[in-house]
């Protein structure tokens, strides 16, 4: 199994909006970006978000789902290639830990 | 990095359209009692369920047991809860509808559309919502303005049956401040209407 993650890039892809099939970055609508920004924007720069940080009024309903489509689509692919990278790391790690000495 | 791979953001945004959903329809402290608890999706259904006395100005809270009371012992072990929820704008709503069908100034028809209209958003609210479970909660609404538990909100909680404590806190939220919006309309409709005869 090969595995490959760039860490820059991974993080840039949470970062930014990107375009995807038939949607352009571009074109979304402002309640998406701001979506974006709270949520997603806002974890890839190691922040948190509560539900009070958003301004309920500032999207809508429609741009909500349209959001969580383009983070199913696009996000959680990688957020499980990533997962199962660290995954295999934390193993190799535990069994190459320094601190396991066996005489 | 960590932050982003372990936060189950989709979960998150999932319970975010429920909020908002309840947002639009002109829940104002949906989005507060929300704010008051994390975005760790695990702790949702535990905040709901600590929070579920703070939904109404009067709420309360018994067991329900499969033995009649008498024969409950103190082995007996509660298979559910019914809790009353009400408020006094709830109680106020009501009792201003009686009042103005009685004098006759909207009609019995105008009165039951009203009560029905209500009565269908709490179902709408607190039942459909339950998505795949909707077993372990019941509703039942009195508003006879009679009996001591009269105008309230009572909800069955079975906890043999799967529900969903976030969709039902978040309901019962909305019903309230639902009932508070309604209030004011209503409220106002009548300051305007004697505004007008005055002027006439």
């Amino acid at each position: 199994m090969e595995l490959e993650l760039q860490k820059t890039s991974f993080v840039d892809e949470f970062r930014k909006v990107h375009s995807i099939e038939n949607h352009k970055a571009c074109e979304r609508t402002e309640g998406f970006n701001y979506l974006h920004d709270m949520t997603t924007g806002r974890l890839s720069q190691g922040e948190s978000f509560s539900f009070t940080d958003l301004d309920f009024s500032r999207f809508t309903y429609d741009d909500l789902c349209d959001y969580m489509e383009y983070y199913e689509k696009h996000l959680t692919p990688k957020i499980d290639l990533a997962n199962k990278l660290f995954s295999v790391l934390k193993t190799a790690g535990a069994v190459f830990s320094p601190d396991k000495r066996y005489y | 990095m960590y932050n982003l791979l372990n936060h189950q953001t989709l979960e998150v945004l999932d319970r975010m359209k429920l909020v908002k959903e309840f947002y639009d329809e002109g829940s104002f402290r949906i989005v507060d009692f929300m704010g008051k608890m994390g975005v760790d999706y695990d702790d949702f259904e535990l905040y709901c369920w600590e929070s579920l006395d703070e939904v109404a100005q009067n709420v309360d809270r018994n067991d329900l047991f499969y033995e009649d009371d008498e024969d409950i012992t103190e082995d007996s072990e509660p298979y559910g809860e019914v809790w009353d929820f009400s408020s006094d704008d709830l109680r106020e709503y009501y009792k201003l509808l009686r009042e103005l069908k009685e004098s006759n100034k909207i009609t019995a028809d105008d009165y039951a559309k009203r009560k029905k209209d209500m009565e269908d958003c709490i179902c709408r609210y607190v039942l459909d919502t339950q998505c795949y479970y909707y077993g372990g909660v019941g509703l039942d609404i009195t508003d006879d303005g009679i009996s001591p538990s009269a105008d309230c909100v009572r909800i069955y909680i079975d906890f043999n049956c799967s529900f969903d404590f976030f969709c039902l806190f978040c309901g019962l939220v909305a019903v309230f401040d639902k009932y508070t919006n309604l209030l004011n309309e209503l409220k106002g409709t009548l300051a305007d209407e004697k505004r007008l005869l005055e002027v006439a």
